[in-house]
């Protein structure tokens, strides 16, 4: 591991619930779906979305529906 | 801790057991291990601690065991099979009584002088020593971890006599419960089974389990059937860690992929000390009830069992009768059924002095034995069966790796060819068992199906087990190599493709149910993070997922010394407070340190960003992680966050959540303003009217006929009233016989109203 020049000032944020897209065009395709979008809590950059955890199942059903095969990571 | 002591993880649950007993019987143990002196060291915890390393420094000098009786050998030996050497001491009294030992002198002797310690779960007071509380309900025994671990071979006992040796014995490969938790580890990884508060399965989720082809079909190299076989595998898998209940989730889960790691030897190991000591499973009666109140008494016989043949010269066999005579002649309550039975045997054996006449050889007396013998011992590996030439009876004795487990020694290990798998162009995979073991098993269980155990085995790829490759860290690439490496013949290239079809769908879209995110000033900093960041086997790599953010699925992987540790912030907890409402009530200040990333969301909606409070640019600077920001609320948010679905509800509640504040009214009036067709006000030109007494203008606010013409009431006899309405208020005072002197408004003429503009009382404040 190289040793960086000084330490880097970070903020964690821990036990994130986020559901990460392969591009643009499928997070869009989610954000305008009314049943995932009511899900969606946030939009941290163009392919990560924050989402409830509490509706996990819903959310992989829902998105089961749209024809995604989600990788649910505990 | 001084040295010598032994801290808690070393001692186990012999260490939490001597944590809990009075002071007094620590001194008692202390003295029999020290010179009288020596000086007593003072506190539980401390002394607990070095009778546990005083132990442990005798244990490691030579011939430590010569001092011990051939019982407390013995003893010793049997309690080690258990695992972390920690067990039910009324079931072990019934371990004991099975090779002929007396558990009333053998356990006293050694938990007098600390080689166990008892444990009742909470404090062993004064009243009773632990040599004597042994014997109570519940209590349990654990051995000290290093003297049960080092004795090498049971001392001779009785041993059994020897029958005609037979010819060809068989052995099995010792696979077959792993490749039944292997399949119950896979549907528990596509489905998790839920279960009751009381730890019981669901309904549904028992019937799919039970029902399962797979897991309930018949096993093909058996001498007896294993009752309840389902439920075995699963209880089973959960001693050894491959099944995870998680009784506050209310579910059954597979464990993650990484628990299949150990080497065949280890694997045969912990699963003979996990079957060996199962208590809620019997070779006759399957699982246990839950609501059973008693405990099964043959689980504890069967170390006894392992022990005795254990002794029988190495290549001698014995029949299952001989073995169930040589156990009647030591304790003619072997074959109870539970725990109080065995007890009663053993005490008529001590009041009357003869056992009850009992033939141990009955076909019902031998069931369990033989269910152990013939299922358990030989399913497990540990033991060779083979059928005596002229009776036609089962014989028995030891394997290698069944000798190996009992004497502690090393099992001859199993060759394996790499090549054992055929894989077809219709996705099914024929692989023979020679090729496999336990950590093979496993990994091949993440991303193939099992579909059928028997001589061969039959296994299928599919959508969903790939999935499940991609869900356990596995990738495309690493799936094909390892089917390469084990096929005999080439990969078919119509499997190749099916994996990389699944597996790009697959890492398509992905939840990640609690990741942790490590937030950067800029895109900069986050790479060179990323550039220094150590690579680690096993480990998944972070991944960007935004300008500033890397995303990491376990938080320990994060490697800590690279960072300096703005803030932290735990989505599990209630959100923070974290902004600051100006005093103009439409400007708010994050504290970033105390932020998250759903705050900026909320505000992306609720406000625009009119800069950094410290005084950079909003976009970047280090202040993103550790300063402050500084949002606006404007009419076009407000619409914005309005348009989105917000409620003047939602933003009230937004305000006493983030910024502990009532909604400021800047903010509502903002709100106010985006109500279409609402007027927020309107001007009018007043008059003040006085009454002559306060009582009149009591009168001409509560008559129904003068009451809608005035408007806010300033004083007693002071009220405001509408110009316009004056003439028509004018009218109703006339009809009641009363004057208004309005002098110079007397000749207006303008709009002049004769009724109020609004509903009666509508001014009346």
């Amino acid at each position: 591991m190289t040793p960086p020049r000084s330490r880097i000032p970070v903020k964690l944020h821990k036990n994130v619930s986020l559901l990460v897209v392969a591009d643009e065009f499928v997070a869009r395709e989610i954000l305008a779906r009314k049943s995932l979008s009511r899900m969606v809590i946030g939009q941290v950059s163009p392919t990560a979305l924050l989402v409830e955890t509490e509706e996990e199942e819903s959310l992989v059903e829902e998105l089961k529906r749209l024809g995604h095969a989600p990788r649910v990571v505990r | 801790m001084s040295r010598g002591e032994i801290d808690r993880a070393d001692a186990g649950a012999y260490g939490e057991a001597l944590r809990r007993y009075a002071t007094p019987w620590l001194r008692a143990v202390w003295s029999r291990l020290e010179p009288a002196d020596a000086p007593l060291p003072e506190g539980v915890e401390r002394l607990s601690s070095l009778i546990a390393s005083r132990i442990q420094s005798r244990l490691e000098q030579p011939g430590w065991d010569e001092a011990l009786t051939a019982d407390e050998r013995t003893t010793l030996r049997l309690l080690t099979m258990f695992e972390r050497s920690e067990c039910l001491a009324a079931g072990f009294a019934h371990t004991l009584r099975c090779v002929g030992i007396d558990p009333d002198v053998v356990l006293t002797a050694l938990t007098e002088r600390g080689t166990a310690a008892v444990s009742t779960g909470v404090l062993i007071g004064r009243d009773a020593p632990p040599w004597e509380v042994w014997r109570r309900p519940g209590a349990r025994l654990a051995g000290h971890p290093g003297a049960t671990g080092r004795l090498t071979r049971a001392l001779p006992m009785q041993t059994c006599a020897l029958i005609n040796a037979p010819a060809g014995g068989r052995e099995a490969d010792g696979l077959e419960p792993f490749l039944r938790i292997a399949s119950l580890w896979q549907r528990l990884a596509d489905a998790p089974a839920r279960v009751t508060r009381q730890g019981l399965l669901f309904k549904r989720d028992r019937e799919r389990i039970e029902d399962d082809p797979v897991l309930a079909s018949a096993i093909a190299d058996s001498f007896e059937p294993l009752p309840d076989m389902p439920a075995l595998w699963l209880e089973l898998g959960r001693r050894l860690g491959l099944i995870d209940f998680e009784p506050d989730a209310e579910r059954i889960d597979a464990a993650p992929a990484e628990a299949w790691s150990g080497s065949a030897e280890s694997w045969s190991r912990r699963l003979a000390s996990a079957w060996l000591t199962l208590d809620v499973w019997h070779e006759v009666g399957g699982i246990r009830r839950e609501d059973a109140e008693t405990t099964l008494a043959f689980p504890y016989a069967r170390p006894a069992i392992l022990i005795a043949l254990a002794t029988l010269p190495k290549d001698e066999w014995t029949s299952i009768e001989q073995l169930a005579e040589w156990l009647q002649a030591n304790h003619p309550g072997w074959n109870a059924l539970t725990l109080e039975e065995s007890e009663r045997a053993a005490r008529r054996i001590d009041e009357d002095g003869e056992p009850a006449s009992n033939d141990a050889t009955t076909p019902s007396n031998l069931e369990a034995l033989r269910g152990f013998l013939l299922g358990v011992l030989y399913q497990s590996g540990l033991a060779q069966v083979a059928v005596e030439p002229f009776a036609g009876t089962a014989c028995m004795r030891l394997s290698s790796a069944g000798r190996a487990f009992v004497e502690g020694g090393t099992a001859t290990p199993r060759e394996c060819p790499d090549k054992f798998m055929w894989i077809q162009p219709n996705l099914d995979v024929i692989a023979y068992r020679q090729g496999l073991e336990p950590e093979l098993i496993g990994r091949l269980s993440r991303f193939l199906d099992w579909t059928q155990l028997g001589a061969a085995l039959q296994m299928k790829l599919t959508k969903t087990s790939v999935e499940r490759g991609i869900d356990g860290g596995l990738t495309a690439a690493s799936m094909i190599e390892a089917l390469e490496r084990h096929a005999s013949r080439e990969v078919p290239s119509g499997a190749i493709e099916a994996i990389r079809g699944w597996s790009r769908r697959r890492e398509r879209v992905t939840l990640y149910l609690s990741s942790t995110l490590v937030e950067f000033a800029d895109a900069a900093e986050r790479d060179r993070a990323l550039a220094a960041w150590p690579a680690t086997e096993g480990e998944a790599a972070p991944r960007i997922v935004g300008e500033r953010l890397l995303l990491v699925e376990r938080a320990s992987d994060i490697p800590f010394a690279l960072f300096r540790l703005a803030g932290s912030r735990d989505y599990r907890r209630p959100s923070e407070r974290c902004c600051e409402v100006g005093s103009d009530g439409v400007s708010i200040t994050i504290d970033l340190s105390l932020s998250d990333l759903l705050v900026e969301a909320e505000l992306a909606r609720l406000a625009d960003e009119a800069g950094d409070a410290s005084g950079s640019s909003p976009s970047g600077g280090s202040s993103r992680v550790g300063g402050r920001r500084r949002f606006e609320i404007t009419p076009r948010s407000i619409a914005r966050a309005l348009e989105a679905g917000w409620t003047s509800t939602t933003i009230e509640h937004w305000f006493e959540r983030r910024a502990g504040t009532p909604i400021p009214p800047a903010v509502a009036l903002l709100i106010e303003g985006n109500r279409p067709g609402r007027r927020a006000c309107t001007v009018e030109r007043t008059l003040i009217v006085r009454t002559r007494s306060s009582e009149i203008l009591d009168g001409l606010f509560q008559h129904p006929r003068t009451r809608p013409y005035f408007g806010e009431r300033l004083g007693p006899a002071v009220a405001v009233v509408v110009e316009s309405v004056l003439p028509g208020l004018r009218v109703e005072m006339s009809a009641l016989g009363l004057e208004l002197d309005a002098g110079e408004f007397d000749d207006h003429d303008g709009a002049a109203e004769t009724a109020p503009r609004d509903e009666p009382g509508s001014r009346n404040h």
